[in-house]
């Protein structure tokens, strides 16, 4: 297991990102760790606010550098190739060699496929870009393998030539999906990409991501708030909450063993088939904190039910604690159980 | 546009017929402030050889059943079919507002982008001041502080389009040269407020489309900062600019008007103010007449300029 664990592709160590606004500091992301191995999905969800779209932008540096700043912590790429492993946290956000990775080794896939597309140019115009930009290839050869991506992704060939108002969300994630792969990343991340559609269609695309992966065998980093969406796709889930990660662990540990507070409310307030239909849902009690507070210790202590006053807002918290194989939490509970 | 056309022509020459009184009448009161004197008979005779003394209706229908002649009414001012008397002007009308145009649009995009993209920083900010200066500075004002400025203190000629012994000299290098240096002046001023203008909404739209997902998208593929503000930024936030440009047109017509007049430049300005006074109805109801058409035509090449670069927008 330990050698298995060395192999990773991305490694997210203790990451703090924050943003300076003319109300004061948010703290984005305070202390998120993760680790994708090459080919398995990591799902990242939590609430909207909770950092995982910050978290995600951080790996490309694509957060405005004029607000943002990533104040520790390290985000370990290992690179196509010669293995060579950088530090993406530590990058130039618009150097050469950030660049040389976007769209190329670590591509994107975004929540509102309406409008991440730019409408005035045709998608076979956007597409192509892509693969020039990475690729050493004639104009032709570049439109030919951007109808063969987009033909990957079931679209008829002669969207090449449509603007990409004439087509549906369902076809515009499509042809972002054919975009952000057509330079055969090691790692996709999907920001929530099914957000935006129809149930229909997210299954279509869910279904889609998965058996490109399975082709292309790159890493996926799912981000969503759509549990179901992870069960389905994820290998590992990591659930964040104020910019922590607060649990990780496999699907299964997850879903069938949650330890955290957090985690267990958030899974009891979906809804389930073949439960009692009667049963009212279970909200977590309270909302989630005004971004701008700073909160010591553990950040979900002000909502947990099982809170023990005495403990939960020192430093020890934010330790994570193996409980078993794979299952990390950051909650008391565990740790003095460890102890 | 014909129908547009043709009700403007209308109430144009209503608008012209509003003040009391005629041509003659300006001319008795003008002969009056001399000193002299013109008998009734006179003056009747004067309608009548006018055709002032027919009914509104029928002036108007001889007024306008003249235009697919190309014969746009007879100044009576000048002596000479209106068509003489504005052609030339209406030529360096176009040619100063054309040029202000132009210059807004080189001067403003390249400081509405340098502004969004280094918002807040210290050019930014004298950029902003300086636009809101030359936003709140009227255009007859700067025309006589350039006046006052060039003649006292630069010493260089301020007014007019040549210089006095230019004038009537045939065309060589060194009249075109000497026209250049009177001409930059009033084009700047001209073009001052719309180029103020255009870097507000440059700058607006551009921080608008800088948060736009597709430059995320953009940026996610690899492409270099400046080509994602190239081909996704720049090309989104002049949409809108192209609209504006339709807006823009009657500005600097009027505005050409003034500087016109205050700088004693032929534009259609000096002559316009001129006929208006004297209540010459056809050459200033012609005068309207041909900025209305200025301003539709260059509404139109707007429009189609917009279809041509937005692929959103197709008339079908």
């Amino acid at each position: 297991m330990n050698t298995e664990r060395e192999k990773y592709l991305l490694k997210i160590n203790n990451l703090k990102v924050h943003f300076h606004t003319l109300e004061g500091t948010v703290r984005a992301v305070e202390d998120a760790s993760l680790t994708i191995e090459p080919g398995m999905t990591m799902g990242l969800v939590g609430e909207s606010g909770c950092g995982k779209s910050v978290t995600a932008h951080s790996i490309l540096r694509l957060l405005p550098t004029r607000t943002c700043q990533i104040k520790s912590g390290e985000i370990l790429f290992r690179r196509q190739g010669n293995n060579e492993v950088i530090d993406l946290a530590k990058v130039e956000p618009d150097g050469e060699l950030i660049r040389s990775i976007r769209g190329h080794e670590i591509a994107m896939v975004f929540q509102e496929p309406m409008t991440s597309l730019s409408p005035v140019f045709t998608v076979g115009n956007q597409i192509i870009e892509a693969i020039m930009l990475h690729r050493r290839l004639q104009p032709q050869e570049a439109r030919e393998y951007a109808a063969e991506m987009l033909k990957a992704v079931a679209l008829p060939e002669d969207v090449i030539d449509e603007y990409p108002y004439r087509l549906s969300g369902g076809q515009r994630q499509r042809a972002m999906t054919a975009m952000a792969l057509s330079c055969h990343p090691s790692l996709l991340i999907a920001d929530e990409p099914t957000t935006a559609l129809d149930v229909t269609t997210q299954a279509q695309i869910i279904e889609l991501l998965k058996s490109l992966q399975q082709q292309l065998h790159m890493a996926i980093l799912m981000i969503t708030h759509n549990l179901g969406v992870i069960a389905e796709t994820a290998d590992r889930v990591a659930v964040m909450y104020l910019g922590r990660v607060v649990e990780s662990g496999t699907v299964k540990q997850i879903f069938d063993n949650p330890l955290h507070p957090y985690t267990i409310g958030l899974l009891k307030s979906i809804p389930r088939m073949g439960s009692e239909t009667k049963k009212r849902l279970a909200p977590i009690p309270g909302s989630v904190p005004d971004p701008l507070t700073v909160i010591e210790g553990c950040a979900f202590r002000l909502r947990c039910p099982v809170c023990k006053q005495k403990g939960c807002d020192g430093k020890d918290v934010l330790d994570a604690v193996e409980t078993e194989p794979e299952h990390f939490v950051h909650c008391l509970l565990y740790s003095k159980r460890a102890r | 546009m014909i129908p547009t056309l043709i009700i403007i022509s209308f109430i144009t020459f209503v608008v012209i017929q509003l003040p009391p009184g005629d041509f003659v009448t300006s001319v008795q009161a003008e002969i009056a402030a001399t000193g002299g004197g013109m008998d009734a008979a006179t003056v009747e005779a004067m309608r009548i050889r006018y055709g002032l003394d027919q009914p509104k209706i029928v002036q108007y229908w001889r007024w306008i059943s003249g235009f697919p002649k190309g014969d746009f009414g007879y100044s009576l001012e000048w002596n000479a079919p209106v068509w003489k008397v504005i052609f030339k002007r209406l030529g360096w009308t176009l040619l100063i507002s054309g040029l202000a145009l132009m210059f807004m649009w080189m001067v403003s995009i390249p400081i509405g982008i340098y502004s969004a993209r280094y918002q807040y920083s210290v050019a930014d900010n004298l950029f902003s001041f300086l636009g809101f200066l030359g936003l709140s500075i009227p255009d007859f004002m700067l025309s006589l502080i350039w006046l006052v400025f060039g003649t006292l203190v630069l010493r260089v000629p301020a007014y007019g389009l040549y210089s006095p012994q230019m004038v009537d000299a045939p065309w060589s290098w060194a009249k075109f040269l000497d026209l250049l240096i009177h001409l930059w002046a009033p084009v700047i001023i001209l073009g001052v407020v719309g180029t103020a203008e255009l870097i507000r909404i440059m700058r607006g739209n551009l921080l608008d489309v800088l948060n736009q997902q597709y430059i995320t998208t953009a940026r996610a593929k690899g492409l270099p900062e400046d080509a994602v503000i190239r081909k996704y930024a720049v090309r989104m936030a002049i949409n809108p600019l192209i609209s504006v440009l339709g807006m823009q047109i009657p500005k600097m017509i009027s505005g050409s008007i003034i500087v016109g007049v205050v700088l004693s430049i032929p534009t259609i300005g000096p002559i316009f103010l001129r006929s208006l006074i004297t209540q010459d109805m056809y050459l200033a109801g012609a005068i309207l007449l041909f900025m209305t058409t200025l301003l539709l035509v260059g509404n139109l090449l707007a429009d189609i300029a917009l279809a041509m670069v937005d692929p959103r927008i197709r008339y079908e």
